[in-house]
């Protein structure tokens, strides 16, 4: 059969299935033209095929190839599937995607406390390690807010709280999504970022306790401090899933395990980028509130009582997935 | 398949038949990154003109909310343009570009995330360095965020010469069909006769150095090349 003949003989199929398609992407198709979308879809399919094998031509094998490929698009489109699956993710599937990596979880814990303690401990020897990670300015403002009782004022006001919250999302999120990414390098940025964090707030809480007492930055920090730390942790996590499976791919190629690795990781980057958006919400409303520290302290711990039962327990046992 | 002769990407899907993507190179892509960063740049300033009001009745107000929106804009603008059914940001659907899976289906909202949150990855150090240096490596010019997510940016409607096809044989029907001298494989079959369809499409010059790759089949070059190799095309039409 010549492709002259191919052509005229399915013109009126093809013609059809393109005004359906149209109808379809605009939404106005029926239930019923819609049943029939399959059985078009596989003889066009067909059509190409023939026109490939037979060699028909250029215009008419283009033609066919983008009607199967528009074909394939409506098909496969992906309608959200509600909120429940959200809803899933956080009550049970996060957790879990937490726990199955918990040796990367404890490493990037490790990448961070153990900064933050060294730190702390040389600063309070020797404050100079103090300027040298703070620099004057960053001292300078530590010590206004948080190194006697006089504390600045103003902080109350709604639309302030609200321009912290703000700058708290750009920042810290930022920091999250930027962590992430750089994992991609070999797991070098989440290294850099998650341990120069570590050193930075071991420097603060060193250079607090250096000149008078940390608990009034504790106090402040009680409430926001543990879900933000661990909401970057996880970000770290995110990052060096993406650069473990560069560095070290196991037995799948280098892109099938980037593609594996991006795939888990992005789903704890979520996580993480959701704890910090609740950590924003209260730094920019809770911690600024005037209350009794006894109050905001215990409310902190048990907060972040909550948070390590939540990672810990939360979609344990019963559910299958 | 050896090496490659265009930058069609087959695909078989579950039908069973191969689909041809045509991807799409950098510097397409880069002018795309730009006029989207031209409408990121234009959106901001008319939202910093319409909050105007608000600055002078609460500044801090409006602070926050301008930090929100840049930030909305820097990392949720192709994020959510590209996972929406439009499949692609402004710049590309402007340039007649679109994002797909590599499979050729439409992108799901992790897929889009994944590529867009590396694309800081890609721009490293400046200007998409590693970006670009990812795409020359890679056969379907993927940068790091593409690989991650199994992604390609692709051609939406591949633009066919309307001369193509309004005379789409004229010049293969003055050849005679040529029994060629040696046996073909399917891909040099293919080649030749996507030659033939194309051939009214370039200068004479450009038919006969193409003619002239083929030299070891026509034994010519020069026009009759062109002809003979024609000759060959038209046989295999009416062969297969």
């Amino acid at each position: 059969m010549q492709s002259n003949n191919f052509q005229e003989r399915n013109e009126e199929r093809w013609r059809e299935l393109e005004l359906l398609l149209s109808k379809l992407e605009n939404k106005s198709a029926t239930p019923s033209e819609a049943a029939k979308f399959p059985e078009l879809f596989r003889q066009i399919a067909g059509d190409l095929s023939l026109a490939q094998s037979r060699m028909y031509g250029l215009t008419l094998c283009n033609r066919l190839n983008q009607l199967v490929i528009r074909c394939y698009r409506n098909l496969h489109r992906q309608t959200i599937s509600g909120w429940h699956r959200i809803g899933d993710f956080f009550v049970r599937g996060f957790p879990q995607l937490v726990r199955e990596e918990w040796k990367l979880f404890w490493f990037c814990n490790f990448l961070f406390w153990v900064p933050v303690a060294v730190m702390w401990l040389s600063v309070k020897i020797d404050p100079r390690w103090a300027q040298a990670l703070l620099g004057p300015e960053g001292m300078m403002q530590l010590e206004m807010s948080f190194g006697s009782d006089e504390r600045m004022s103003g902080r109350d006001e709604f639309t302030e709280n609200f321009r912290m919250f703000a700058f708290y999302i750009g920042n810290n999120v930022s920091i999250d999504l930027r962590i992430f990414a750089s994992g991609v390098l070999a797991g070098v940025g989440p290294l850099f970022f998650v341990v120069f964090n570590g050193l930075h707030m071991g420097a603060a809480f060193g250079y607090l306790d250096h000149i008078d007492t940390p608990m009034r930055l504790v106090t402040w920090a009680s409430g926001h401090g543990f879900i933000e730390m661990i909401g970057m942790i996880i970000a770290g996590m995110g990052g060096f899933l993406l650069g473990m499976s560069v560095i070290r791919p196991g037995n799948r190629t280098r892109k099938e395990a980037l593609k594996r690795g991006a795939h888990r990781g992005v789903l704890l980057l979520l996580g993480a980028v959701v704890m910090t958006f609740i950590a924003a919400i209260i730094e920019g409303y809770w911690s600024p509130l005037e209350i009794h520290p006894l109050i905001k302290n215990s409310a902190g711990l048990a907060f972040a009582i909550l948070i390590c039962a939540y990672l810990a327990f939360a979609g344990k046992g019963r559910y299958e997935t | 398949m050896e090496g490659k002769l265009d930058t069609l990407q087959k695909n078989e899907i579950a039908e069973g038949v191969d689909i041809r993507l045509r991807v799409a190179g950098p510097t397409i892509r880069a002018f795309a990154c730009l006029i989207d960063f031209v409408i990121q740049v234009v959106v901001l300033i008319i939202l910093r003109i319409a909050l105007l009001m608000l600055a002078i009745v609460s500044p801090e107000l409006y602070e926050g909310l301008i930090i929100l929106v840049m930030f909305a804009i820097w990392w949720l603008y192709t994020v959510v343009f590209e996972a929406s059914k439009l499949g692609a940001t402004l710049g590309k659907l402007m340039l007649g570009l679109r994002v797909v899976q590599s499979s050729g289906a439409p992108l799901t909202l992790q897929h889009s995330v994944i590529r867009n949150l590396l694309r800081v990855a890609d721009m490293l150090p400046v200007g998409y360095c590693i970006g670009l240096a990812s795409c020359m490596c890679t056969r379907n010019f993927q940068r790091l965020g593409d690989l991650a997510a199994d992604t390609v940016v692709i051609y939406k409607d591949p633009k066919i010469n309307p001369a193509l096809l309004k005379m789409p044989l004229l010049h293969a029907q003055q050849a005679e069909p040529l029994v060629p001298t040696s046996p073909l494989t399917r891909e040099e079959q293919e080649a030749i006769v996507k030659y033939a369809d194309r051939v009214v499409d370039w200068s004479p010059d450009r038919q006969q150095e193409l003619a002239g790759h083929a030299k070891t089949l026509t034994h010519q070059t020069g026009p009759s090349g062109v002809m003979r190799l024609l000759g060959i095309a038209k046989w295999i039409r009416s062969h297969s």
